[in-house]
């Protein structure tokens, strides 16, 4: 029913990466939240590489921030790497870059968990 | 006397962009208040609107700002009700291009809502609310206009222009 949006994760560390393709908006939002509800018990740090992620609309954002909070008040974080442009555009024009990390490539997003 | 007075009430309710005469019809979309047909409302917004000429950049905003009042009308107008209509209407006015969105929800203007407050927004991390304000940095104008003939219909009007 989701087929718009492919999620896959890989634990790197003690950092789970997720990996999305397709698109994040309000029919494949709830497929994403299932997925980091999962995980968010057993880990805390994530990074998301949005690659292969084409689209995104405020109910996609609107994933993140639901979890956000949580995840920061234990120690935790989330992290973006390798958005295309047109997901950088989105994310850039409610400011998430003043909210999250958002990093080039994947490697610099988990070596800012070392730091 | 009577019906002159009637004419110009009807016309004061039609937005300013509408009131000139160039209008285009481009094409019409029908489709159910389901999540699963956001993807194919973009996809007709997007063809449509670079056949106009937006290039991919312009057309990607424009397809935003539609999928947002789509969203807002599927989850909070229409409260996923899949049986409700949305219906997209694509005009153009000289270098205008117009997304007419239809529905019949009880109405909600969405230019009454109030931009966030962005620092709050991330300091509380609120979740959603956002969607208005992409949809209102993504086009040139909002326009909204309710029309009861005994069953109300809603009309959002989105239009960018080609620059």
């Amino acid at each position: 029913m989701n087929d718009n949006l492919k999620i896959n994760s890989v634990n790197k560390q003690d950092i789970t990466c997720f990996y999305l393709a397709g698109q994040l908006d309000a029919h494949s939002a709830p497929l994403l939240e299932q997925e980091i509800e999962k995980v968010v018990p057993i880990n805390n740090k994530f990074v998301f590489n949005l690659s292969n992620l084409d689209y995104i609309s405020s109910a996609g954002l609107g994933v993140f921030m639901s979890f956000i909070q949580e995840i920061r008040e234990n120690n935790g974080d989330i992290k973006f790497a390798e958005l295309n442009e047109r997901v950088k555009n989105v994310m850039d024009l409610l400011g998430f870059n003043h909210i999250y990390d958002i990093t080039e490539t994947e490697q610099e997003a988990i070596d800012k968990y070392s730091k | 006397m009577i019906s002159l007075k009637q004419n110009k009430k009807q016309l004061i309710n039609i937005p300013n962009n509408l009131m000139n005469t160039n209008l285009n019809h481009i094409a019409n979309f029908k489709t159910f208040s389901k999540t699963e047909n956001l993807e194919s409302i973009r996809s007709f917004v997007f063809e449509n609107s670079t056949n106009f000429g937006f290039n991919d950049y312009k057309a990607e905003e424009l397809v935003l700002a539609v999928d947002e009042a789509c969203t807002n009308l599927i989850k909070h107008a229409y409260k996923y009700n899949p049986d409700d209509l949305i219906i997209i209407e694509l005009k153009s006015n000289y270098n205008s291009f117009i997304v007419n969105i239809i529905d019949q929800s009880p109405s909600f203007d969405p230019r009454s809502i109030q931009d966030p407050n962005m620092i709050e927004y991330r300091d509380e991390y609120k979740k959603g609310g956002l969607g208005i304000f992409i949809m209102k940095s993504l086009v040139d104008s909002i326009d909204y206009q309710i029309i009861n003939n005994g069953s109300i219909k809603n009309i959002l009007t989105l239009t960018k222009q080609l620059s």
